[in-house]
């Protein structure tokens, strides 16, 4: 029998900016990307996605619009058809294609692409969903995996969609966020809108010796590495006034003991102002290990995310018209958006069912870039595979360059490869 | 082909500067643009590949450039003759029919806009060449008298039509003929301010946008009461 009604939910506190901000030109739609051992077939990934998307109701919603707030509905229509890729990632999902649906499906050569709107889900609800996409598809693709594990979800994944900001937040007065204004990176953009991606493959022990021996962790040395490389490619530019601010998201889960699978995560940033002449990157890295520690505490993540939701609860707050909060939202987003010179999302190391392990060969992940942030990169490990991805619209690489020949000179191997458009 | 190739094993390069192996079928350096030295031995490693993008995106939106291109010159041609024989700006309206022409093509030829989009639009760019016709032709208040409560009668039987046709989700419709009452309100006010010379047409059909939306409500029961809830959730 036909459902009567719809079920709905409310967006999480992240969410509710996305909708306000997004465009072609800001897409807020983020790749995670899996690579297997095996050409794909489209039949059989349409097949995949038929079968995974009844099973995980957090994935089929649609976006709209009420009088006060946006909101997800469940969508009925079936799953969106999956295309071989013929576009530039991270394209905007416009909430009237694709069935209505908030992500994508697409396929290249050996790789499955899930571009989700993140009014959705963060990284991590993405990544459960890619996950079992994967296992449905390699199951079609080899029947005696079928035979072997079933045809259900993996114990793994989470259907929870619980708002867990509203469950963990306590009341607070004060913006955590830095608004003021960071050194931005700006250059020849590429033509005809060009969307840039470099990929860099460092081995994950070489990386995790280096940092042991140092005292800092991969994600630590990461940033570090991307601010010394930009210290170092502009550096009559970048003072105390223009700080180098990396913007970092924290995953939350493990801090608040939740597994929804809707957004649940701050940024925190990590500052560099120099206040001497010249720095090395042992400096630097000392400084971002710093900050970084200093920042990422349960105390210091909670009242972040708290000022936002309780800002969010005032009733005068929520019944001003959607067109009304819109405006004030793009207002604040967009002097917000300034205050970073980048952002640098790490998704850890991505594990998979032992079963399913031989056919897969790697993980990686980026955001697009954005309004004043240029250049952005994703880090994604599977194995003992780093992948650093950097996007970006600019056509210098000064920066993924530095960034590379800093883990070479630190006795990691590097091994690159684009999207093609630097050689155009 | 591509596949082919991928299944080849992958003979890599290495940037001397750089000291990084470079995967991509290419013979200098994405970061430092220096040539690549073959390397002797073979990687492991593939190439994930991505399509060509670049060439593609050179070649679109072409028509829609060479649609603007004749209508700018177009219209150029008509205000030049305008001039030179002088007299009354009768080419202000061919004009103002070919702004009209281009606009509701570029709403309709961009496959991004979804449907409702472009019956709204449709309505308003409409609605506005009527009321500039009447401008430009002495304003004899035909526009405001009748087209545009004709214009939100047919938004309504638009809204109704919807419903009929996906009336899996009919209840979402409900803005949309809600809507239509809010801009009633514009010839009540035009009304008010002896704009409207003509009102009975206009009072008639804001009378039906209300019984259409109550009945809408009423019959649809919870389901419609549900959607409104969510729509005004605070």
């Amino acid at each position: 029998m036909r459902k009567r009604y719809k079920r709905w939910e409310r967006l999480d506190n992240t969410a509710n900016l996305f909708p306000v901000i997004a465009g072609e030109n800001m897409s807020n739609t983020y790749r995670l990307a899996v690579v297997l051992k095996e050409p794909i077939k489209k039949e059989l990934l349409q097949r995949a996605l038929d079968e995974v998307l009844p099973k995980v109701p957090g994935f089929r919603l649609r976006l709209r619009s009420g009088f006060f707030w946006y909101y997800l509905e469940e969508n009925d229509k079936p799953a969106p058809r999956v295309e071989e890729e013929n576009a530039y990632p991270c394209r905007f999902i416009h909430t009237n294609q694709n069935n209505s649906f908030l992500f994508r499906v697409s396929y290249y050569g050996f790789r499955i692409n899930l571009e989700v709107f993140h009014v959705l889900a963060d990284g991590t609800g993405g990544l459960a969903f890619l996950r079992e996409l994967t296992y449905a598809y390699l199951r079609l693709s080899h029947s005696d995996l079928r035979d072997r594990v079933g045809d259900g979800l993996s114990d793994e994944t989470s259907l929870n969609r619980e708002d867990s900001f509203r469950r963990n937040y306590k009341k607070a007065s004060k913006s955590m966020y830095q608004s003021k204004r960071a050194f931005l990176i700006k250059g020849e953009k590429l033509a005809y809108h060009g969307f840039g991606i470099i990929h860099g493959h460092v081995s994950v022990s070489a990386m995790r010796a280096y940092c042991k021996e140092h005292g800092v962790s991969i994600n630590e040395y990461i940033v570090a590495a991307f601010t010394y490389s930009t210290y170092r490619a502009y550096q009559g530019k970048i003072s105390q006034k223009r700080p180098i601010r990396v913007a970092v998201p924290v995953n939350l889960r493990p801090f608040f003991n939740s597994i929804t699978t809707k957004n649940f995560f701050v940024m925190v940033s990590s500052e560099f102002a120099p206040t001497k002449e010249d720095y090395t990157f042992e400096e630097i890295l000392s400084l971002t290990h710093d900050c970084l520690t200093r920042q990422i505490t349960k105390e210091n993540l909670e009242a972040i995310f708290s000022y936002n939701v309780s800002n969010e609860q005032y009733l005068f707050a929520r019944a001003v018209p959607l067109p009304l909060k819109n405006i004030a939202m793009k207002l604040i987003y967009t002097r917000n958006a300034l205050a970073n010179t980048t952002t640098i999302t790490n998704m850890g190391r991505v594990t998979v069912a032992e079963e399913y392990d031989p056919y897969i060969e790697g993980f990686h992940c980026f955001l697009p870039f954005s309004n004043g942030q240029g250049l952005k990169c994703g880090v994604a490990s599977f194995h003992d595979d780093l992948v650093l991805s950097f996007v970006t619209e600019l056509e210098d690489t000064a920066v993924q360059m530095g960034v590379f020949r800093q883990m070479q000179q630190d006795g990691m191997d590097v091994a690159v490869e684009t999207n093609g458009v630097f050689y155009e | 082909m591509l596949l082919l190739r991928r299944m080849e094993f992958f003979m890599s390069k290495t940037c001397s500067r750089c000291k990084v192996k470079v995967l991509d079928h290419t013979e200098y350096c994405p970061l430092c643009g220096g040539v690549l030295k073959k390397d002797t031995k073979v990687d492991k490693r593939r190439p994930m590949g991505y399509p060509d993008v670049y060439g593609l995106t050179r070649k679109r939106n072409l028509a829609l450039r060479i649609l603007l291109a004749i209508c700018v010159v177009a219209g150029f041609l008509l205000l030049a003759t305008n001039y030179m024989i002088g007299g009354r700006w009768w080419s202000v309206i061919p004009c103002i029919a070919i702004l009209y022409g281009y606009v509701v093509f570029s709403l309709y030829f961009n496959p991004t806009n979804g449907y409702m989009k472009r019956i709204i639009w449709t309505f308003v760019l409409t609605l506005a060449f009527m009321i500039a016709l009447d401008i430009c032709t002495g304003f004899y208040r035909w526009s405001i008298n009748y087209c545009l409560p004709l214009a939100l009668l047919l938004y309504n039987i638009a809204g109704i039509v919807l419903m009929i046709v996906n009336h899996r989700r009919w209840e979402s419709y409900m803005i949309f003929l809600m809507t239509a009452i809010f801009v009633g309100f514009v010839p009540l006010g035009l009304i008010h301010f002896k704009v409207v010379t003509e009102p009975i047409l206009s009072q008639s059909v804001f009378i039906s946008s209300v019984c259409i939306f109550l009945g809408t409500l009423i019959i649809g029961g919870g389901r419609a009461r549900t959607e409104l809830g969510r729509r005004f959730h605070v």
